[in-house]
């Protein structure tokens, strides 16, 4: 009895099972997925499948690692239907690390397309988001990048190579959207002048709270940024020593970002210090390094100089009425009650506020070297 | 049949974490927002008022079940009367705890596999361990796998820690104030109340004076992970996202990322709430069976498995979406009727009555 | 024949229930003064036996004494010495009468064999030659004097084939129960040690002896036992294998609930944690009980290597066994329910590998499963010298063809393939093979139901082991029902002066085996003073 109870369950599954079962040889990987705004105000999908022809270790592998394919609809989802529509697999998006968002798109807003990407639970939310600058979502997605098997992978690859945490851009996304204080930001990418090298992280975009792309920041600037926001592993900073000719540059690991806000009657002083270590990575100088003196005296000017190099950065920020800079968020938590009262228009308080920069570098070690090896006695300058 | 402290112990424990982890964070946390995890503490030690009242109340009568007692305290037919919501409660347990598991199971693995499918098969394998083993093979079931349910949630968050920012903690009570802390308090409290079950278990206790020690352990440590898990959940999502998700704590988990080689762990967190929902689901039905062959003066009590099992099963599919039993019917019924009237107030009642029957017939007690 | 007999019986006024020997039919009669009667009778009984030597010494012409044996089964050389050479020479040197001598010699058990006795029944004679006695008969003598002289071909003892050690003793059990108690006892000289002798199978007569350590032992579960061996009533016991399909629990469980063990060490290791071994004449394996889930992970060395490297291999060993029995269906349920769970360059490969193969992967993986299990098969029945052919052709052909063919994929034979070796890594063979039987079922749910079905079977199994009994121990005890104070010896081994007590469950009352305190010193660490 019992064990005929066995075999029917047994049965059971088998006869009726098997419903969610699906082979990977009836799968299409997406890799990476791009969104883009067509003339008419449709979506444009485009994503990117792994070839399985031509991966893997077996000998008569052929043809390029992926290919990609587009699809258009009125919502992400309808657009991934219509795509679905000329692959001749399901496609399968588990995997997909990278969405890359049209210039257009992000200037219209993001608004409608996010929601997918966080309901669907097989797709994750541990993705990496970023804007295409000056090309279309679906040339970017063609380029083939040397460096890795599946170009997809090239993205986040070189946005964690920056030190940033590509895992985290969604996410950081999402929530700074959904607080009152934040604005976001996303990480832009555009395609490189030279074919072979294919991909270039081009800086960072700015969002207002509609998610609407307002303006971008180059490179240096955008890592400014996310150094106060306290996203940033490491970032390099030039000093000019005006007793000097050339320039000493400096590798800033261990970023540090801490922002004292004060309100005075309405008027809103806020005072950030950036801190970090230094590590000396290249002297065209005459200075001896080996002379502590001489490392105070560069540290003091890479602090000074990084500093007003920040505050130009933040006035630019803040010319634009959007904090991406976390200042709201120190309010809210060093003066709750008071930021219940700013909360409502704290674009145009956090354009009026009243931003101090400090730097505090440690320059900690300065190489292998202490005057510059290739220098003749003489020029040193200890 | 008898149970040891130890495997009480694990019992509690192992029905009173995962489910008050995944679901009572979003509903706190929607509350109270950054504060939820004060909102945590507040509901643990009212936990511990709940399991102090439940064993209290059972350690006057360690020879018998919740059943027998309340017909020893109120006599015959008032006994078996105030039985009446608890049979309620019982079902409703039961069924909207398959439910929930099913959904959970069904949204996490599944698109295409049908609802019935999972809750049979769960239900198989409640009724294989209820039918052959009993309470003693449900306690050492647990006793199996409540050290793997630690194990897998000190694991999922010590693999959590990198992205923590405990910054997202402040500001401090500023936002939500006592009355947020304080609602936050009642999604948690709506599983802890789930200890009442234990009344009908207390009567299998080798040695009855662990009772006490041994639940309020259990009830602690899931109520100091529970916390931990709020806490994390903040940390990492910030005060909003939360509450705005369907299980942040199973969310949390799909940011593990080991050497980037161990990745998409949440699977694991699967498995984990299948050990809990399984050894939730066949206590539930343990009781349920048992409690219900006592009130009824049925003197075998496995044959109501086939009676009350498919009754189960049709009460579970009753539910029209997956959030309405975590959601509508907790704070339509569960929280409105259960807890003020099963959980605190007829044990308040009997324990009363119980109080001033020693009092007054000392001498007929025995 | 039989009818016969019976009917002299029953002229003898003897009931069935008097018989000495369970066998129906053999006669059991007086042995009567005639030598020429009761030679007929048995002869009657041996009738086509060729075996069985009836040895006849006459004196003047007439028979006077009958030497009865099985050939084979006694002592020839000392038949020769002992018996025959001074009953024919008596005659010779004394002025003696022969056939009172003989008389005589019976009466008074006067000849050269340790062990001697006398009987009157036809069955004990009848019983006596079938054990190896020689029967003595003499003219006008009513009782018979058995002589043992058993002695037979065995087998040397060799090391035991199932159980392998690098480090400790190399003894195994032979088919004689007598060799294999004294190969115990050799390791045990105390009076506790006990051996209760029995016979089982009504035909066969297989003496059994059950071994256990009085004040070690619990009463009660000793009672089991000798219940369950004293219920078996069949005709013939050939292996220990039939008795414990006779005594185990659970008969329609896959887990074994007796262990067997080929290793005299084991068995003595047993005895001393309580446990009862049953011993089967006629066979190497001994059975003992009570079993628990736990001995699959542990093995004689265990106990003769250090302690932290055991316990790195229990671990280990732990750790095959769970892929032994997983492995396949977590493979099949990730690949082809669940593909976010396989890290992405692996799945890439994987997905590549399988993009020509013709079945679901399930089906693959239970094809490669049955193939393996047969290689297996034909690599224990084949004769020795085409071992090497079946290797070849299962590995090479089979494997790297199947392979290259793309009919299966590589990464389903490397699943196949360490589960296999996993799976081989059990010490003990009959719960390995429940365990590879689960993993069939268990695969099919993984095709099914993916991962939940995975975690569905696990829990089945759990429920299962924990409804499971072992002569009244649990089979997970310590584990589940957890008894505390007994986890020494379970998933790690402590160091012997760390194991005071033996397992409570197991024993009458918690004894100590080793006091406390006997932990080296840390100054025997310490440089010898003259080398400082």
């Amino acid at each position: 009895m019992k064990r005929l109870w066995l075999i029917l369950i047994l049965l059971l599954f088998l006869t009726t099972g098997c419903w969610d079962r699906r082979e990977l040889n009836d799968q299409a990987l997406i890799f990476a997925w791009g969104m883009d705004l067509n003339e008419d105000g449709s979506y444009h999908a485009t994503a990117q499948f792994a070839n399985p022809h031509s991966l893997g270790s077996s000998e008569e592998s052929t043809g390029k690692a992926s290919f990609s394919v587009s699809g258009d609809g009125n919502s992400v989802y309808e657009a991934a239907k219509d795509l679905q529509a000329k692959v001749s697999r399901a496609w399968f998006a588990g995997h997909r690390r990278v969405i890359l968002i049209g210039e257009k798109l992000a200037k219209d807003g993001l608004a409608n397309i996010l929601d997918e990407y966080s309901r669907n639970p097989i797709v994750r939310l541990r993705t990496d988001i970023l804007i295409v600058k000056g090309s279309s979502v679906e040339d970017i997605l063609e380029v083939s990048y040397p460096l890795e098997q599946l170009p997809a992978n090239a993205f986040f690859r070189i946005h964690e190579a920056a030190d940033m945490n590509p895992d985290l851009t969604l996410l950081h996304f999402i929530m700074a959207n959904a607080s009152d204080e934040n604005c976001p930001i996303l990480p832009v990418v555009t395609v490189h002048a030279n074919p072979d090298v294919g991909l270039q992280l081009w800086g960072t975009a700015i969002f207002n709270k509609d998610t609407k792309l307002v303006d971008y920041l180059p490179l240096k600037k955008g890592n400014l940024a996310q150094w106060i926001k306290g996203q940033l592993g490491s970032t390099i900073g030039t000093v000019k020593i005006p007793s000097e000719e050339g320039d000493i540059v400096v590798e800033i690991n261990h970023l540090s970002a801490n922002i004292q806000t004060l309100i005075v009657e309405k008027n809103i002083q806020v005072h950030v210090t950036l801190g970090g270590k230094g590590i000396l990575r290249e002297s065209n100088t005459h200075l001896d390094l080996s002379h502590s003196r001489n490392v105070v005296m560069v540290q003091e000017y890479l602090n000074e100089q990084t500093a007003t190099e920040v505050k130009r950065v933040v006035k630019e920020i803040q010319k634009l009425g959007t904090d991406i800079l976390g200042v709201g968020q120190s309010i809210h938590r060093q003066h709750p009650y008071q930021w219940k009262g700013l909360k409502e228009e704290w674009s145009q308080h956090f354009q009026q506020a009243k931003i101090e920069i400090e730097v505090k570098i440690d320059l900690e070690e300065t190489g292998m070297t202490g005057p510059s090896l290739i220098q003749k006695k003489s020029e040193v300058n200890s | 049949m008898r149970i040891s402290g130890r495997q009480l112990f694990w019992l509690v424990f192992s029905i009173e974490i995962v489910l008050t982890m995944l679901y009572s964070v979003p509903a706190a946390v929607k509350e109270a927002s950054q504060d939820a995890w004060i909102s945590m503490i507040v509901a643990g030690i009212i936990g511990l008022g709940f399991v102090l009242l439940a064993v209290k109340l059972s350690m006057r009568y360690p020879q018998q079940t919740f059943v027998q007692y309340s017909q020893t305290i109120l006599g015959k037919w008032a006994g078996r009367i105030i039985i009446v919501p608890y049979f309620i409660m019982w079902m409703y347990l039961n069924s909207m705890a398959l439910r929930n598991s099913a959904d959970f199971v069904y949204l996490t693995l599944f698109t295409k596999t049908p609802l019935y499918v999972i809750m049979i098969t769960l239900m198989i394998l409640v009724v294989y361990v209820v039918f052959t083993g009993g309470l003693v093979g449900i306690a050492r079931c647990g006793e199996l796998m409540g050290p793997i349910i630690l194990v897998v949630i000190i694991g999922t968050c010590l693999l959590s820690l990198n992205h923590l920012d405990w910054h997202r903690l402040t500001p401090v009570f500023a936002d939500s104030g006592w009355t947020g802390i304080m609602r936050g308090t009642i999604p948690a409290l709506a599983f802890y109340g789930d200890i009442i079950i234990f009344t009908m278990i207390y009567a299998f206790m080798s040695k009855p004076k662990q009772a006490l020690s041994r639940t309020m352990w259990g009830m602690t440590l899931s109520a100091v992970f529970v916390f931990i898990a709020t806490l994390m959940v903040i940390m990492t999502f910030g005060p909003i996202l939360p509450g705005r998700m369907w299980a942040p704590f199973f969310g949390m988990t799909r940011f593990i990322s080991v050497l980037g080689f161990i990745q998409n762990v949440d699977i694991l967190v699967v498995v984990i709430w299948l050990f809990s929902a399984f050894i939730k689901l066949s206590l539930f039905l343990f009781v349920t069976v048992y409690g219900t062959a006592q009130w009824l003066n049925i003197k075998n009590w496995r044959r109501l498995i086939w009676v009350l099992v498919p009754l189960i099963l049709v009460l579970a599919l009753l539910p029209q979406n997956a959030t309405a039993p975590v959601k509508e019917y907790v704070e339509q019924f569960w929280i409105p009727y259960v807890i003020p009237i099963n959980v605190i107030g007829i044990p308040l009642l009997l324990m009363l009555i119980s109080i001033i029957r020693s009092k007054i017939m000392p001498a007929k007690r025995s | 024949m039989t009818t016969r007999f019976k009917r002299l019986l029953k002229k003898a006024g003897h009931t069935k229930d008097e018989i000495f020997l369970q066998d129906e039919g053999l006669p059991d009669q007086k042995l009567n003064t005639s030598l020429q009667q009761n030679v007929s009778l048995l002869k009657g009984v041996f009738q086509n036996c060729s075996d069985v030597i009836f040895r006849s010494l006459p004196v003047d012409g007439e028979i006077k004494l009958m030497i009865i044996y099985v050939n084979g089964l006694i002592d020839a050389n000392g038949l020769e010495e002992m018996l025959l050479k001074p009953l024919i020479m008596a005659g010779y040197n004394a002025q003696v009468d022969k056939s009172s001598y003989f008389k005589e010699i019976i009466s008074k058990q006067a000849i050269a064999i340790r062990d001697t006795k006398l009987v009157d029944h036809t069955s004990r004679v009848v019983e006596g030659i079938l054990h190896g006695q020689i029967a003595l008969l003499a003219e006008g003598e009513s009782e018979a004097l058995l002589g043992n002289m058993c002695q037979f071909e065995k087998r040397p003892i060799g090391e035991p084939g199932t159980e392998s050690v690098v480090r400790g003793p190399r003894e195994g059990f032979t088919e004689s129960i007598t060799t294999n108690i004294a190969l115990i006892r050799r390791r045990m000289r105390s009076p506790k040690l006990k051996f209760e002798p029995t016979t089982i199978g009504k035909m066969s007569q297989t003496q059994l002896s059950v071994a256990y350590i009085e004040g070690i032992v619990k009463p009660e579960i000793l009672e089991e036992v000798r219940k369950r061996l004293k219920s078996i009533n069949t005709d013939a016991i050939l292996d220990s294998g039939y008795i414990e399909e006779f005594i185990e629990d659970s008969p329609h469980s896959p887990f074994p609930s007796i262990q067997n063990t080929e290793r005299p060490d084991v068995v003595l290791s047993s005895l001393l944690e309580g446990r009862i071994a049953i011993m089967v004449d006629g066979t190497p394996f001994v059975l003992i009980v009570p079993m628990t889930l736990w001995s699959a992970i542990h093995a004689a060395e265990d106990y003769y290597e250090h302690f932290i490297y055991t316990s790195a291999i229990r671990l280990l060993r732990f750790l095959l066994l769970s892929v032994s029995f997983l492995l396949p269906s977590i493979y099949v349920a990730t690949t082809t329910f669940h593909p976010q769970l396989i890290p992405e360059s692996l799945l890439l490969t994987i997905a590549a590998a399988r993009e020509n193969v013709p079945f679901p992967t399930v089906v693959e993986t239970l094809l490669m499963e049955v193939i393996f299990e047969a290689l297996r098969e034909a690599g224990i029945r084949l004769p020795k010298p085409v071992g090497s052919a079946v290797s070849m052709v299962g590995g090479l052909v089979l494997g790297e063809s199947a392979v290259r063919a793309g009919v299966v994929s590589a990464p389903t034979v490397i699943v196949v393939a360490f589960t296999g070796i996993a799976s081989f890594s059990l010490p003990r063979y009959n719960l390995g093979l429940a365990f590879r039987l689960l993993r069939f079922p268990l695969l099919l749910l993984a095709g099914s139901l993916g991962i939940y079905g995975v975690g569905f079977g696990v829990i089945a199994l759990l429920i299962h082991l924990v409804n499971l009994r072992s002569f009244g121990i649990p089979f997970l005890a310590p584990v589940a029902p957890n008894l505390s104070g007994t986890m020494k010896d379970i998933f790690i081994r402590m160091p012997r002066w760390k194991m005071n007590e033996r397992p409570a469950f197991l024993v009458s009352e918690n004894q100590t085996r080793t006091p406390k305190g006997q932990e080296p010193y840390k100054s025997q660490g310490a440089d010898n003073e003259d080398v400082r």
